[in-house]
């Protein structure tokens, strides 16, 4: 009775524990299942998220691949699948700041890179100097902590969007400008043709998470850059939270219950278990 | 010395953490900040400079540009209010000095009344610019007194420029009625040809009709000056020119007099209506073609360009490179390599004669087209069932309309999230594929995607489906269902079992009694009365309550009641079956009695 007892309080525990896991709202970075402000929520109803190699897979007439923030190496396979997806005239927008697009890009032979120095406007920002205010042709776009980006090799590229003309790149951190670091305007979204494929690389991780995506014409900007393409968000290149593990788990584990041997297996352990209790109670009843 | 080592090291990632800026921070939590007052300051002194200089497209540029500049509460609107009165100042000025120019050049042509117009234009901008200009002098202070950024003498320049603008128009107001205008006419052949010399010659005359002799005249060819002359004694001026090589329809004449010396204080400077020479030189007929029309990446087309007129230099552009050849004869060939890196489309191949004397420029372009072979994924051979996570072999086939393949390519098959791939050649390709651990049962997607390492062929992609049965999932499956099952099975074999007949039970071995003094009422022979006084004896060491002679099991069992405890239910239960079967002779089961009995000395702690 007793191992009966301990059996059912920890099957209760574990039974709470994923479902907190899998009702507590995800908070990394980026995630399109994240609603907080640094997530990517807002995108969810028109787009999916996948991983690097699924992504790939997927139709480039159909489909645009969108890598946000990348902060995990790429590995070879990796930059072959995103050469195949662009090969196959596949867009894929790249938005990074600090993180490792530029391992990528280096990799597929792109010849723009991510400066990787903090991009700064005292005079056109949202309201702090590390949230610049770029121009898309005539319209803004407000930016979170960007770098720019250095397309001087690229003869071919377009300047999709540049900082103003009062930027600067805040080298030391400092929040003000110094003698010697460099001033605007910077390249902060730049177009290349790759392949058949279209390559886009923006300075930013952050135009599209919650907070800004509705801010100025991020949202415009996004929308154009696609066309009519859905978008679909590349999910394992960021570091996992324990959070994001326990979710994946619980996921995998999910996708392993939901095949039919153990769906089947459990509703018939669920069913034997029943009628074994059911047979209990009615003995005990019978001796009282 | 190890704390030391510790203490530096983290020293040194705290320091290479606040080294690397964060990815972002919620804009919401963040109080707006004012524009640095130092930015604001340097910009205020180049839109000062622009003014100065009177480049008012660049201040106003600039100041629409600043009208993006974010600031807290109110100070947004004086921000905003402040480069919104220099935008329209600038605009106000940008006008004034346009109408102003204009009056001065319509009143050097004698065109008064255009004159007096434009002036009296350049004259309400002034005054409009004036009427501005105070609400922009008390935005300047205040965006000094809140932010401290000088914004004050921009409000000074463009006062300035009111002034020195309005002091002007006064000028050309003055000067406007007391010049003598003058007229002058220009006369020209209507063809020439390109290269050769024309006279062109006119008249000069002051307004009244008398012409004035020995002033000097230029001549413009488009808008160029091409020579000048002197007027002789009846104001006629005649002068030779050298038509420019311009392969165009027409050239146009004109003739301008500046007034100089003292005819500048007296006459007015004049400029005659243009007259128009056509152009006459040799236009080659230009063709081009390519063969074939149709071309691989990385091939190449003979382009043969041909002319009516021989020797002439063309250059050939397409794919953004340019190469130049002399016909030889009336037509020539140049083979052209299309680049690997072109992707498939429409081109156009130019071909552009170069102009030499009187033999003008050509052109003529071709269309050549760009396109890739398109290979095929024939096969896509899989088995139809498999079992995870073993792994299981894919053979991938391609072909191409044309038979030719590829040399190398790379086959890419992506199942269930898990991505492979191999580099081959020739006809078909082979790579094993293992499911994921988890991979569940069911039919699961295979996506190959061929992507060839010649540029003159096209990718290509192809999917296929595999059933799936997880060995894994089986096993798990398997270790779930058996325990339960056998247990099950225990449970209803124990049901199914037929209770023991009575007088087994009354065969059992009796336990040693000992002698007691209960009441002569109890019969310990019969089963269930033996089991009652069985758990006397445990109630009895349990309570230090002894059964009396005179207790009747009712009696005894109120004896105890409060020193029982839990185990009441099973001594009340089992004393009830006693009185059953001792006083109403009741068929009493003792199996049951011997339960109760044993359940009530587990929870005495083992008596009896």
């Amino acid at each position: 009775m007793r191992r009966a007892e301990l059996a059912l309080a920890l099957a209760l525990t574990a039974a709470t524990l994923a479902l907190l896991t899998a009702v507590y709202p995800v908070n990394a970075d980026f995630s399109l299942e994240n609603p907080y402000w640094n997530g990517m929520s807002a995108l969810k109803g028109a787009g999916l998220a996948a991983g690097l190699a699924e992504a790939c897979a997927l139709d480039p007439r159909e489909h645009a691949l969108l890598l946000v923030g990348p902060s995990k190496p790429f590995t070879a396979g990796d930059v072959r699948a995103v050469e195949s997806f662009l090969a196959r005239g596949g867009l894929v927008v790249v938005a990074d700041d600090f993180g490792t697009a530029n391992q990528l890009l280096e990799a597929i032979g792109a010849p723009v890179r991510l400066t990787g120095s903090l991009l700064a406007d005292p005079l056109f920002n949202l309201g702090a100097l590390q949230l610049p205010l770029a121009f898309w042709g005539g319209r803004r776009l407000a930016l979170n902590y960007a770098t720019t980006v250095n397309a001087s090799a690229c003869g071919e590229c377009g300047i999709l969007a540049e900082s103003s003309a009062f930027s600067y790149l805040d080298l030391n951190l400092n929040g003000k400008h110094d003698a010697g670091e460099p001033v605007g305007p910077f390249p902060v979204a730049v177009e290349l043709r790759y392949g058949a494929g279209r390559l886009v690389v923006v300075s930013d991780s952050s135009l599209f998470i919650n907070s800004m995506l509705g801010r100025e014409a991020n949202r415009d900007f996004l929308q154009q850059l696609l066309a009519s393409r859905k978008p679909v968000l590349v999910a394992d290149r960021w570091e996992e939270t324990p959070l994001t593990m326990a979710k994946e788990l619980l996921r995998s584990a999910w996708r392993a219950a939901s095949s039919p041997e153990v769906k089947y297996s459990l509703a018939a352990l669920a069913l034997a278990l029943s009628l074994d209790w059911g047979r209990r109670l009615a003995r005990a009843n019978k001796r009282f | 010395m190890k704390p030391r080592c510790a203490a530096l090291l983290l020293a040194l990632l705290a320091a290479l953490a606040s080294a690397q800026p964060p990815r972002h921070v919620n804009p919401d939590e963040l109080a707006a900040r004012p524009p640095d007052p130092l930015a604001l300051t340097t910009t205020y002194q180049l839109l000062t400079q622009l003014l100065r200089s009177q480049s008012f497209a660049d201040a106003g540029s600039l100041a629409k540009l600043l009208l993006n500049a974010t600031a807290p509460g109110d100070l947004a609107y004086v921000l905003s209010r402040f480069h919104q009165l220099v935008l329209e100042e600038s605009g106000l000025l940008n006008s004034s000095r346009t109408l102003l120019d204009l009056a001065r050049g319509a009143a050097e042509r004698g065109d008064l009344s255009a004159a007096k117009s434009a002036l009296g234009e350049a004259l309400r901008a002034l005054a409009k610019a004036n009427a501005t200009r105070y609400g922009l002098e008390e935005a300047a202070r205040e965006i000094e007194r809140r932010l401290r950024a000088r914004a004050t003498p921009v409000a000074a320049a463009v006062e300035e420029l009111i002034r020195a603008h309005a002091s002007e128009a006064l000028d050309v107001n003055a000067t406007l009625f007391n010049l003598e205008g003058t007229t002058i006419t220009v006369e020209a052949p209507g063809e020439a040809w390109v290269g050769s010399a024309i006279e062109v010659s006119g008249l000069l005359a002051a307004s009244a009709g008398e012409p004035l002799p020995a002033r000097r005249v230029t001549v413009l060819l488009d808008g160029a000056p091409a020579g000048s002359a002197a007027t002789d004694e009846s104001g006629r001026y005649r002068l030779a020119v050298k038509v420019p090589f311009a392969y165009k329809e027409r050239l146009t004449v004109a003739a301008l007099y500046l007034p100089e010396g003292e005819d500048a204080q007296r006459y007015r400077p004049s400029a005659s209506d243009p007259v128009y020479v056509k152009l006459l030189f040799t236009k080659p007929r230009l063709s081009v073609s390519v063969s074939p029309r149709e071309v691989l990446p990385g091939g190449v087309v003979k382009v043969r360009v041909s002319s009516n007129a021989s020797g002439i230099r063309v250059t050939i552009s397409a794919f953004g490179l340019a190469r130049s050849l002399t016909l030889n004869g009336l037509e020539s060939e140049v083979a052209l390599k299309v680049p690997e890196s072109a992707v498939d489309g429409l081109y156009k191949v130019v071909a552009r004669s170069e102009p030499n004397g009187t033999i003008g420029p050509a052109e003529a372009a071709a269309e050549l087209v760009v396109s890739r072979i398109a290979l095929e994924v024939e096969k896509v051979e899989i088995p139809a069932f498999s079992l995870a996570p073993l792994p299981l072999q894919l053979k991938v086939c391609v072909s191409s309309p044309n038979g030719t393949l590829p040399g190398r390519y790379r086959v890419e098959a992506v199942l269930l999230g898990a991505r492979y791939e191999v580099e081959a050649g020739g006809e078909c390709a082979e790579l094993a594929l293992k499911p994921p651990l988890l991979s569940p049962t069911g039919p699961a997607r295979l996506e190959v995607t061929v992507t060839p390492l010649d540029p003159r062929f096209k990718p290509a992609s192809s999917s296929a489906e595999v059933r799936l049965l997880n060995l894994l999932l089986l096993a798990f499956s398997a270790a779930l269902l058996v325990p339960a099952a056998l247990r099950l099975r225990r449970g209803f074999e124990r049901e199914m079992e037929v209770p023991p007949p009575k007088p087994v039970e009354a065969a059992r071995p009796e336990p040693e009694a000992e002698p007691v003094a209960y009441s002569e009422s109890l019969k310990p022979e019969d089963p269930v009365i033996l089991e009652y006084v069985l758990a006397v004896r445990a109630v009895e060491k349990a309570t230090r309550v002894l059964l009396k002679p005179s207790h009747t099991i009712s009696e005894y069992l109120e004896a105890v009641r409060d020193k029982l405890g839990p185990v009441l239910k099973h001594f009340t239960y089992i004393s009830k079956l006693a009185e059953a079967r001792l006083y109403a002779g009741a068929e009493v089961d003792p199996g049951l009695a011997r339960t109760l009995r044993e359940e009530l000395e587990k929870l005495l702690g083992g008596a009896g």
